[in-house]
Protein backbone atom coordinates (compact mmCIF):
# COMPACT_ATOMS: atom_id res chain seq x y z
CA UNK A 1 0.00 0.00 0.00
CA UNK A 2 1.34 3.58 -0.75
CA UNK A 3 2.03 5.62 2.26
CA UNK A 4 1.10 8.81 2.68
CA UNK A 5 3.29 10.74 5.23
CA UNK A 6 2.83 14.54 5.78
CA UNK A 7 4.39 16.85 8.11
CA UNK A 8 2.56 20.21 9.21
CA UNK A 9 2.18 22.98 12.09
CA UNK A 10 -1.09 22.44 14.36
CA UNK A 11 -2.85 24.76 12.17
CA UNK A 12 -2.12 23.39 8.82
CA UNK A 13 -2.79 19.62 10.26
CA UNK A 14 -5.93 21.09 11.63
CA UNK A 15 -7.14 22.41 8.06
CA UNK A 16 -5.79 18.94 6.08
CA UNK A 17 -7.97 17.07 8.99
CA UNK A 18 -11.13 19.15 8.32
CA UNK A 19 -10.54 19.01 4.61
CA UNK A 20 -10.59 14.57 4.43
CA UNK A 21 -13.28 13.03 3.45
CA UNK A 22 -16.14 11.03 5.58
CA UNK A 23 -14.50 7.68 6.53
CA UNK A 24 -10.70 8.71 7.12
CA UNK A 25 -8.86 6.92 9.71
CA UNK A 26 -5.23 8.72 9.91
CA UNK A 27 -2.48 8.38 12.53
CA UNK A 28 -1.42 11.90 14.17
CA UNK A 29 1.71 11.37 15.47
CA UNK A 30 2.73 14.51 18.44
CA UNK A 31 5.28 15.73 19.86
CA UNK A 32 4.02 17.31 23.47
CA UNK A 33 1.02 18.45 24.91
CA UNK A 34 1.40 21.80 23.77
CA UNK A 35 1.39 21.31 20.19
CA UNK A 36 -1.38 18.75 20.43
CA UNK A 37 -3.53 21.08 22.50
CA UNK A 38 -3.34 23.90 19.33
CA UNK A 39 -4.41 20.93 17.11
CA UNK A 40 -7.80 20.16 19.20
CA UNK A 41 -8.75 23.49 19.93
CA UNK A 42 -7.78 24.66 15.91
CA UNK A 43 -10.19 21.13 14.50
CA UNK A 44 -12.48 21.23 17.35
CA UNK A 45 -13.48 24.99 16.85
CA UNK A 46 -13.50 24.53 12.81
CA UNK A 47 -15.55 20.98 12.95
CA UNK A 48 -18.11 22.64 15.71
CA UNK A 49 -19.01 26.05 14.33
CA UNK A 50 -18.19 25.66 10.71
CA UNK A 51 -18.92 21.59 10.10
CA UNK A 52 -22.20 21.31 12.79
CA UNK A 53 -20.16 18.04 13.42
CA UNK A 54 -20.39 16.15 17.19
CA UNK A 55 -16.35 15.97 18.10
CA UNK A 56 -15.27 13.12 20.68
CA UNK A 57 -12.22 13.63 22.44
CA UNK A 58 -10.44 10.98 24.36
CA UNK A 59 -7.49 12.28 26.13
CA UNK A 60 -4.89 10.53 27.96
CA UNK A 61 -1.71 12.57 28.79
CA UNK A 62 -4.27 15.51 30.45
CA UNK A 63 -7.40 15.33 32.18
CA UNK A 64 -10.96 15.63 30.81
CA UNK A 65 -10.78 19.07 32.70
CA UNK A 66 -7.55 20.28 31.22
CA UNK A 67 -9.23 19.53 27.99
CA UNK A 68 -12.08 21.34 28.76
CA UNK A 69 -10.37 24.47 29.83
CA UNK A 70 -8.10 24.38 26.98
CA UNK A 71 -10.92 24.59 24.38
CA UNK A 72 -12.76 27.40 26.26
CA UNK A 73 -9.78 29.46 26.59
CA UNK A 74 -8.41 32.15 24.14
CA UNK A 75 -7.82 30.72 20.85
CA UNK A 76 -10.35 28.39 20.46
CA UNK A 77 -13.28 30.30 23.02
CA UNK A 78 -15.83 27.71 22.92
CA UNK A 79 -18.62 27.08 25.44
CA UNK A 80 -17.99 23.76 26.26
CA UNK A 81 -20.52 22.92 29.04
CA UNK A 82 -23.12 24.32 26.16
CA UNK A 83 -21.68 21.99 23.64
CA UNK A 84 -21.74 18.68 26.14
CA UNK A 85 -25.27 19.36 27.09
CA UNK A 86 -26.17 20.02 23.31
CA UNK A 87 -24.15 16.63 22.97
CA UNK A 88 -21.90 18.30 19.87
CA UNK A 89 -18.53 17.78 22.60
CA UNK A 90 -17.79 15.01 24.29
CA UNK A 91 -14.39 15.03 25.94
CA UNK A 92 -13.69 11.70 27.80
CA UNK A 93 -10.71 10.01 29.32
CA UNK A 94 -9.44 7.05 27.15
CA UNK A 95 -8.56 4.75 29.64
CA UNK A 96 -12.09 5.16 30.67
CA UNK A 97 -13.14 5.11 26.97
CA UNK A 98 -11.18 1.88 26.10
CA UNK A 99 -11.02 0.21 29.54
CA UNK A 100 -14.47 1.16 31.60
CA UNK A 101 -17.21 -0.38 29.94
CA UNK A 102 -17.63 -4.00 28.81
CA UNK A 103 -19.45 -2.15 25.90
CA UNK A 104 -16.91 -0.41 24.20
CA UNK A 105 -15.87 2.65 23.00
CA UNK A 106 -16.94 0.79 19.46
CA UNK A 107 -20.63 0.81 19.99
CA UNK A 108 -20.51 4.50 21.64
CA UNK A 109 -19.45 5.63 18.35
CA UNK A 110 -21.59 3.79 16.39
CA UNK A 111 -24.35 5.35 18.39
CA UNK A 112 -23.24 8.84 18.39
CA UNK A 113 -22.89 8.51 14.20
CA UNK A 114 -26.72 7.24 14.16
CA UNK A 115 -27.39 10.45 16.61
CA UNK A 116 -25.56 12.52 14.20
CA UNK A 117 -27.54 11.15 10.99
CA UNK A 118 -31.00 11.73 12.66
CA UNK A 119 -30.37 15.11 14.14
CA UNK A 120 -28.76 15.98 11.08
CA UNK A 121 -25.47 17.04 12.30
CA UNK A 122 -22.52 17.14 9.80
CA UNK A 123 -20.59 13.99 11.29
CA UNK A 124 -18.79 12.89 13.81
CA UNK A 125 -14.86 13.65 14.46
CA UNK A 126 -13.46 10.90 16.87
CA UNK A 127 -9.54 11.96 18.20
CA UNK A 128 -8.43 9.48 20.93
CA UNK A 129 -5.08 9.03 22.60
CA UNK A 130 -3.68 5.43 22.39
CA UNK A 131 -1.78 5.80 25.34
CA UNK A 132 -3.91 4.07 27.16
CA UNK A 133 -3.16 0.64 25.94
CA UNK A 134 0.59 1.38 26.37
CA UNK A 135 -0.02 2.34 30.24
CA UNK A 136 -1.19 -1.07 30.90
CA UNK A 137 1.32 -2.59 28.50
CA UNK A 138 -1.20 -4.38 26.40
CA UNK A 139 0.83 -3.18 22.76
CA UNK A 140 -0.55 -6.55 21.51
CA UNK A 141 -4.18 -5.27 22.16
CA UNK A 142 -3.74 -2.15 20.75
CA UNK A 143 -2.32 -3.98 17.49
CA UNK A 144 -5.34 -5.68 17.44
CA UNK A 145 -7.78 -3.08 18.06
CA UNK A 146 -6.32 -1.06 15.06
CA UNK A 147 -6.17 -3.91 13.07
CA UNK A 148 -9.81 -4.55 13.58
CA UNK A 149 -10.70 -1.20 12.24
CA UNK A 150 -11.14 -0.44 8.59
CA UNK A 151 -8.56 1.71 6.81
CA UNK A 152 -11.35 3.74 5.72
CA UNK A 153 -14.57 3.94 8.38
CA UNK A 154 -18.24 3.52 6.77
CA UNK A 155 -20.85 6.22 7.16
CA UNK A 156 -19.98 10.15 8.43
CA UNK A 157 -17.25 9.32 10.47
CA UNK A 158 -13.81 10.33 10.86
CA UNK A 159 -11.06 8.69 12.98
CA UNK A 160 -7.66 10.55 14.29
CA UNK A 161 -5.55 7.88 15.88
CA UNK A 162 -3.19 9.84 18.28
CA UNK A 163 0.03 8.84 19.30
CA UNK A 164 2.62 10.54 21.77
CA UNK A 165 5.92 10.58 19.82
CA UNK A 166 7.67 8.93 22.60
CA UNK A 167 5.38 6.18 22.53
CA UNK A 168 5.72 5.76 19.11
CA UNK A 169 9.26 6.04 18.84
CA UNK A 170 10.14 4.13 22.30
CA UNK A 171 7.08 1.31 23.03
CA UNK A 172 6.38 0.61 19.70
CA UNK A 173 8.83 -1.69 17.87
CA UNK A 174 9.92 -0.79 13.88
CA UNK A 175 7.34 -3.76 12.93
CA UNK A 176 4.64 -1.99 15.08
CA UNK A 177 4.96 0.96 13.48
CA UNK A 178 4.92 -0.34 10.32
CA UNK A 179 1.94 -2.12 10.37
CA UNK A 180 -0.03 1.07 11.95
CA UNK A 181 1.22 3.29 8.92
CA UNK A 182 0.20 0.86 6.19
CA UNK A 183 -3.14 0.11 8.03
CA UNK A 184 -3.81 4.39 8.69
CA UNK A 185 -5.10 6.10 5.04
CA UNK A 186 -2.31 9.01 6.43
CA UNK A 187 0.86 9.72 8.82
CA UNK A 188 -0.16 12.79 9.86
CA UNK A 189 3.64 14.04 12.03
CA UNK A 190 2.51 17.63 14.49
CA UNK A 191 5.07 20.15 14.69
CA UNK A 192 5.63 22.74 17.39
CA UNK A 193 4.36 26.01 15.83
CA UNK A 194 6.74 28.48 15.00
CA UNK A 195 7.99 30.60 17.62
CA UNK A 196 6.26 33.76 17.75
CA UNK A 197 3.19 32.17 15.84
CA UNK A 198 1.02 32.45 18.96
CA UNK B 1 14.12 12.87 42.03
CA UNK B 2 11.33 14.39 40.68
CA UNK B 3 10.27 13.59 37.83
CA UNK B 4 7.05 14.48 36.07
CA UNK B 5 6.23 15.11 31.83
CA UNK B 6 5.24 18.40 33.02
CA UNK B 7 8.01 20.89 33.20
CA UNK B 8 6.28 23.53 35.37
CA UNK B 9 4.95 20.65 37.94
CA UNK B 10 8.74 19.11 37.77
CA UNK B 11 10.73 22.80 38.21
CA UNK B 12 8.22 23.89 40.90
CA UNK B 13 8.11 20.73 43.06
CA UNK B 14 12.19 20.85 42.82
CA UNK B 15 12.65 24.67 43.94
CA UNK B 16 9.81 23.80 47.19
CA UNK B 17 11.62 20.82 48.46
CA UNK B 18 15.42 22.56 47.63
CA UNK B 19 13.47 25.26 50.33
CA UNK B 20 13.30 22.22 52.83
CA UNK B 21 16.95 21.75 52.37
CA UNK B 22 16.80 19.16 50.22
CA UNK B 23 18.86 18.19 47.69
CA UNK B 24 16.82 17.47 44.63
CA UNK B 25 17.13 16.16 40.75
CA UNK B 26 13.98 17.24 38.51
CA UNK B 27 13.58 15.44 35.22
CA UNK B 28 10.67 15.39 32.46
CA UNK B 29 12.19 12.33 30.44
CA UNK B 30 11.96 8.97 31.97
CA UNK B 31 15.04 7.60 30.21
CA UNK B 32 17.25 10.26 31.51
CA UNK B 33 15.93 10.19 34.72
CA UNK B 34 16.58 6.26 34.92
CA UNK B 35 20.02 6.71 33.32
CA UNK B 36 21.02 9.45 36.07
CA UNK B 37 19.72 7.08 39.02
CA UNK B 38 21.22 4.18 37.54
CA UNK B 39 24.74 6.02 37.50
CA UNK B 40 23.99 7.43 40.86
CA UNK B 41 21.79 5.24 42.99
CA UNK B 42 23.62 6.56 46.30
CA UNK B 43 23.16 10.06 45.61
CA UNK B 44 18.84 9.14 46.12
CA UNK B 45 16.35 8.34 49.37
CA UNK B 46 12.91 8.72 47.58
CA UNK B 47 11.73 9.39 44.31
CA UNK B 48 8.50 10.79 43.18
CA UNK B 49 6.98 10.39 39.83
CA UNK B 50 3.82 11.25 38.15
CA UNK B 51 1.63 8.56 36.65
CA UNK B 52 0.89 9.05 33.30
CA UNK B 53 4.17 10.24 31.42
CA UNK B 54 4.85 9.26 27.45
CA UNK B 55 7.75 6.70 26.84
CA UNK B 56 7.19 5.04 30.05
CA UNK B 57 4.47 4.82 32.81
CA UNK B 58 5.29 5.68 36.59
CA UNK B 59 4.61 1.86 37.31
CA UNK B 60 6.72 0.91 34.92
CA UNK B 61 9.62 3.69 36.08
CA UNK B 62 9.61 2.93 39.73
CA UNK B 63 10.11 -0.93 38.98
CA UNK B 64 13.11 -0.43 37.08
CA UNK B 65 14.23 2.16 39.76
CA UNK B 66 13.16 -0.75 42.43
CA UNK B 67 16.01 -3.04 40.40
CA UNK B 68 18.68 -0.86 41.16
CA UNK B 69 17.85 0.33 44.54
CA UNK B 70 15.34 -1.97 46.00
CA UNK B 71 15.06 -0.54 49.56
CA UNK B 72 14.50 3.24 48.13
CA UNK B 73 11.22 5.02 49.00
CA UNK B 74 9.04 5.51 45.59
CA UNK B 75 6.02 7.57 45.30
CA UNK B 76 3.24 7.66 42.64
CA UNK B 77 1.45 11.54 41.81
CA UNK B 78 -1.31 11.84 39.70
CA UNK B 79 -3.47 14.20 38.49
CA UNK B 80 -5.91 11.56 37.32
CA UNK B 81 -8.98 9.78 39.56
CA UNK B 82 -6.90 7.06 40.61
CA UNK B 83 -9.48 5.06 42.26
CA UNK B 84 -11.96 5.44 39.58
CA UNK B 85 -10.03 3.27 37.60
CA UNK B 86 -11.40 -0.05 37.57
CA UNK B 87 -7.32 -1.71 36.87
CA UNK B 88 -5.55 0.47 38.84
CA UNK B 89 -5.83 -1.19 42.36
CA UNK B 90 -5.00 -5.00 40.83
CA UNK B 91 -2.31 -3.29 38.66
CA UNK B 92 -0.55 -1.14 41.48
CA UNK B 93 -0.55 -4.58 43.54
CA UNK B 94 1.94 -6.06 41.39
CA UNK B 95 4.37 -2.80 42.01
CA UNK B 96 5.93 -2.13 45.16
CA UNK B 97 4.62 1.68 45.62
CA UNK B 98 5.29 3.31 49.06
CA UNK B 99 2.39 5.69 48.47
CA UNK B 100 0.14 7.71 46.43
CA UNK B 101 -0.61 11.31 46.19
CA UNK B 102 -3.15 13.13 44.32
CA UNK B 103 -3.11 15.91 42.79
CA UNK B 104 -3.89 18.99 42.71
CA UNK B 105 -2.45 19.31 46.07
CA UNK B 106 -0.58 22.53 47.69
CA UNK B 107 2.96 22.44 48.08
CA UNK B 108 3.26 22.79 52.36
CA UNK B 109 1.15 19.63 52.33
CA UNK B 110 3.16 17.89 49.54
CA UNK B 111 6.42 18.82 51.52
CA UNK B 112 4.44 17.61 54.57
CA UNK B 113 4.05 14.54 52.95
CA UNK B 114 7.99 14.42 51.66
CA UNK B 115 8.93 14.58 54.64
CA UNK B 116 7.27 11.95 55.83
CA UNK B 117 8.27 9.90 54.13
CA UNK B 118 12.00 10.56 53.74
CA UNK B 119 11.97 10.19 58.29
CA UNK B 120 9.69 6.75 58.06
CA UNK B 121 11.79 3.75 58.14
Amino acid sequence: MAQSIFHGHPEEISQGLRRSESGAHFLIIYPELQTLREMYSHYTKSALFEGNEIVVILPFYETVGTVRRILSENGANIDVRKHEKEQSLLVMDSLRGYFGSQDGLMLFVKQTVEYAKNSSKGGVSVLDDKGSFLYYEKKDDLIGWEMKLSSKYEGNLKGFCLYHKQDYDRRLSENDRQTLLEHHGKTLHLLPSPIGSL
Amino acid sequence: MVLDDDHDISSLVKISLEKQGCQVFGFTDPLLALEHFQLNPSMYDLVLCDLRMPGMSGFQFLNKIKLTKPKIKVLLMSAFDMTSDSEFSTYSKSYEIDGFIQKPISIRKLNELIKSYMTSK
